[in-house]
């Protein structure tokens, strides 16, 4: 389809973009969720009685059963937890908070049903396996937000 | 319930960036493309399904930017932002609901516009999972490892796909990567995400696809012989990857289970001629035939190996090349049914396969296929 | 039209500037909880879902599937449609195909919008074109200035004349506990009010809200037996005007002219004023509430200032127009086209309290959007025929 045109000319690309900074609302479940984490240090996860559930992060309403789950049903769970699957990334883009390489684990904190998703470091990424155990560091600054765990690591590794 | 059938259809041709059009000339091409295999006026056309997303077009209510292109002035128009194969059953129930006869279905992407990570970065809730910087391949890297940890798939396996699609590709005009490979040359391409390697992912691609459906009365203005819908079926499960087993695609199974229940399909594998699956990523192909249940959970590499899903195997799977060869986000799905109308009519060319009566088209949306959805297609 | 269809459940959120104790997701479920307490339903018993919102005021790609368990959907099929302004009505439009489909039993349709989250014109003016059009576009109140300049001109209308309409819509959002602005207004508020684009002030455009919405859809048989007095989709359409700003027509609104002679047609009504008993419409600003009542039909041309001035569209009026308080008290912009819808049903099923229109049997809901877009519905009591 590049015909003559576009061996003769040199098309016009018009760069520009979309600026648009948001403010999201955690909301009432989720606010109790980085509180704790922010400033006790604690990983909280909501509990459905009725599908016996351990959701990470709180919930609240279940989303399988749709039942509103109490705020007294929550339960601290983690730090730890087993590395369930992971990824090691090799590519950089704009969103991603560190320099690859880096991984990706989807980890099954001690004491939730339901697995939580982050980032490993600080490790030979080589050796993870499914499996792992894995502590999360915390950042020094905590803001409140899904990064004061700045990643995990595993136990007894390097970086911890 | 009435029948409703494909009379037009129409794709441009997939490139890394197409330059000399811009995405509303894309789907005025595809729009009278699609008009002139049906041998229809836009007049014969009573109203029209747009697929669009302001994230890759950069621009809010991106639809507005195609109704001139499009032919909606004055008609019934409105806009699914997802996968085109939602466009089409969005598209189909308008007529099944008695209020149409004809739709115009029509789907755009620029992916060369915009920068692919961010734009699939915005797809993840915004405040667990998208600080994390996760994104398309990051998220499928994931799902392809479960696959491996819980199924015991092999990567080689899925490298067969690859080889596969890009040799398919090569026999159809309208693909953007048609390759000659090898299984090594996949397994030892640049690492992207483990497991998953450059060969194993989609590329970037600028394109258009529109198709025209019709009830039998309409389908008689038509000078096509219509392919008809005999089935559809979708469904969606959770959002946050670590509240899913992503070894297994259950929305896959239900929207299958929906699909071949309205069918009348009872064993797809015996009953099913062909299939275009949404390969965007190799180990996708697979995956998705254990969950539309062509075979047990982990035996899809075994389909592979035994070379039943080639382009002359006794179940050709993407014989177009499939969303690996290009993958114009949205437009992917609706080139799946146009690929499987191809077929049927018998008109696909050097990917023709020599069995096509009835075929299954699929497509996702979400990442993981978080939401799946299936459309299957026949002669009669 | 196909098989019959009635709304038989409609829930809303509290709105307001902004709901800080919830999240999107939350936001949705407050909606979709009280949508089937409404309609004494389950979850279980919906079999599908159609949501909307615009992309850019949260900044979410693929909704759909991010709110799956916001909207009660897993493991069920679910799409989103949306088209700007007019996106709740989309959505109330998607979900009666499904139905009238016989795809689905029961359908929820979720419209839902936080505007708070980002910046509401700064997202609008990306509508426009990125090459043409976006270095000169000001966003939405520009544009119906320019509307209701030409419209003053052509007839003699005031300022004041257009004030009526913030001061009735924000009046009768005192009877709604769901409103976001709940003050009313006079005349002079309007009058003394920022200017922001002549002739538009503060209090004539609509405010951004957070908020939600969900209708349910179900088909004839379940409709019958689940509510005592199910509100029948009489007729739905829909028409977009071109993509350019500069080829519209600002004399006139003729999409909106377009969707209304559609749905009279298909639901029989010859004389809207005498046959319709309430009316909720998407007006976004007050002198919309002058010049589209003209573009539906519903007055001659120019004719609208009298016929709002003599009370015809107050409560207890002839023809009451958005007991609800309409968009200029509650603007969630996904949501805001299927709260038109919901209030109406909610009109034809008697239970709007405080703001019900005595005996309701027809009522038309419209919305707004996009590039000067309309989309325009009837529903009734007595069934279609």
């Amino acid at each position: 389809m590049e015909d003559q045109w576009r061996r003769e000319t040199k098309p016009i690309d018009f760069e520009g973009g979309i600026f648009m900074p948001y403010s999201w609302t955690v909301g009432r479940v989720g606010s109790r969720f980085f509180i704790e984490l922010r400033d006790n240090g604690r990983i909280m996860a909501s509990a459905c009685r009725k599908c016996k559930d351990i959701w990470v992060p709180p919930r609240m309403r279940c989303p399988v059963c749709f039942s509103e789950i109490d705020e007294d049903a929550w339960v601290e769970i983690g730090p730890e937890g087993t590395l369930r699957h992971y990824t090691v990334v090799r590519y950089d883009h704009k969103a991603q908070p560190i320099k690859p390489p880096f991984a990706y684990a989807i980890i099954d904190l001690d004491g939730a049903t339901r697995g939580f998703t982050h980032l490993v470091y600080g490790t030979e990424l080589e050796d993870l396996k499914s499996g792992t155990r894995l502590k999360p560091v915390f950042a020094l600054d905590p803001q409140g937000n899904i990064l004061d765990i700045e990643y995990f690591t595993p136990v007894g590794g390097q970086g911890g | 319930m009435k029948k409703v059938g494909v009379v037009g259809i129409a794709q441009t041709r997939f490139e890394r960036r197409i330059t000399d059009r811009n995405y509303a000339d894309l789907v005025y091409e595809v729009t009278t493309g699609a008009l002139e295999d049906a041998g229809m006026t836009i007049q014969q056309i009573d109203n029209v399904v747009t697929v669009s997303n302001d994230f890759l077009d950069g621009r809010t209510i991106s639809s507005m930017a195609v109704m001139d292109a499009c032919g909606a002035y004055g008609k019934n128009v409105s806009t699914v932002e997802g996968d085109g194969m939602f466009g089409v059953v969005y598209g189909a129930m308008r007529i099944w609901s008695d209020s149409f006869g004809t739709t115009l279905i029509v789907a755009h992407s620029k992916g060369s516009d915009g920068p692919s990570n961010l734009i699939t970065n915005a797809m993840f809730d915004p405040i667990y999972h998208r600080p994390l910087g996760l994104d398309a391949i990051s998220s499928a890297a994931l799902q392809a490892r479960a696959y491996m940890d819980r199924l015991g798939a092999d990567p080689e396996d899925w490298a067969r796909a690859s080889v596969k699609n890009h040799g398919n590709a090569k026999k159809n005009p309208f693909a953007q990567l048609p390759l000659d490979l090898t299984v090594e040359e996949v397994l030892s391409s640049r690492p992207v995400a483990d497991p998953l390697k450059l060969l194993d992912c989609s590329p970037i691609s600028d394109g258009a696809c529109a198709i025209i459906l019709a009830d039998e009365e309409n389908a008689h203005e038509s000078r096509q012989r219509p392919v008809w819908i005999k089935g559809v079926g979708y469904a969606a499960e959770l959002h946050y990857l670590g509240d899913r087993d992503l070894s297994r695609p259950i929305a896959l199974v239900e929207a299958a289970k929906r699909g071949y229940k309205m069918a009348g399909i009872g064993n797809p594998g015996r009953e099913i001629d062909f299939l275009e699956v949404y390969d965007a990523f190799s180990y996708m192909e697979p995956l998705w035939l254990e969950g539309l249940g062509f075979c047990e959970a982990g035996e899809g590499g075994k389909l592979l190996r035994d070379g039943i899903t080639e382009l002359n195997g006794s179940m050709p799977v993407n014989a177009s090349g499939g969303v690996l060869s290009a993958h114009a986000v949205l437009v992917a799905g609706l080139v799946r049914v146009a690929e499987v109308v191809l077929q049927i009519r018998g008109t696909a060319g050097n990917h023709q396969i020599e069995r096509a009566r009835i075929g299954l088209a699929h497509g996702i949306n979400g990442p993981c296929g978080q939401s799946h959805c299936v459309v299957i297609l026949g002669d009669y | 039209m196909g098989r019959r269809v009635a709304i038989i459940g409609f829930g809303q959120t509290h709105h307001s500037a902004r709901r800080w104790d919830v999240n999107g997701l939350e936001l949705i479920q407050e909606a979709v909880v009280r949508a089937l307490d409404d309609a004494e339903m389950t979850l279980e018993e919906i079999d599908a879902v159609v949501i909307g919102n615009m992309d850019h005021f949260e900044g979410i790609n693929y909704v759909d599937t991010w709110s799956v368990e916001g909207a009660g959907a897993f493991m069920k099929p679910i799409f989103k449609v949306t088209t700007g302004g007019t996106t709740g009505t989309t959505v109330a439009i998607a979900a009666y195909y499904h139905v009238a489909s016989g795809l689905f039993n029961n359908v929820m349709a979720i419209g839902w919008e936080k505007n708070s989250e980002s910046d509401t014109t700064g997202a609008i003016i990306t509508c426009s074109d990125p090459v043409w059009d976006r270095f000169s576009y000001s966003g939405a109140i520009p544009s119906l200035a320019v509307e209701a300049s030409a419209y003053m001109r052509e007839y003699g209308v005031t300022e004041e004349d257009g004030a009526r309409v913030t001061v009735r819509d924000r009046g009768n959002a005192m009877n709604n506990p769901y409103a976001h602005l709940r003050e009313a207004v006079t005349i002079e508020d309007v009058m003394y009010s920022q200017m922001l684009t002549e002739p538009i002030k503060l209090l004539d455009i609509c405010p951004r809200s957070d908020g939600a919405a969900a209708v349910i859809f179900s088909r004839e048989d379940v409709a019958e037996k689940r509510c005592p007095k199910p509100a029948w989709i009489h007729a739905v359409s829909v028409r977009h005007d071109t993509t350019w700003f500069g080829d519209i027509d600002y004399t006139r609104l003729t999409s909106l002219e377009g969707a209304s002679k559609e749905v009279f047609r298909i639901a029989g009504i010859k004389e809207p004023v005498k046959e319709l008993d309430v009316c909720e419409l998407y007006l976004p600003y007050s002198f919309a509430g002058l010049k589209w009542m003209e573009s539906i039909g519903l007055c001659g041309p120019g004719e609208a200032p009298r016929f709002v001035a003599d009370g015809h569209t107050d409560m207890g009026g002839t023809l009451p127009v958005n007991p609800s308080g309409g968009v200029l008290s509650t603007n969630c912009i996904g949501a805001t086209g299927l709260l038109r819808v919901g209030e109406t049903a909610l009109q034809i099923f008697g239970r709007a309290e405080k703001r019900q229109v005595e005996g309701a049997r027809l009522a038309m809901a419209t919305g707004f959007g996009g590039c000067f877009w309309s989309d325009a519905l009837i529903v009734g009591a007595g069934k279609p025929q």
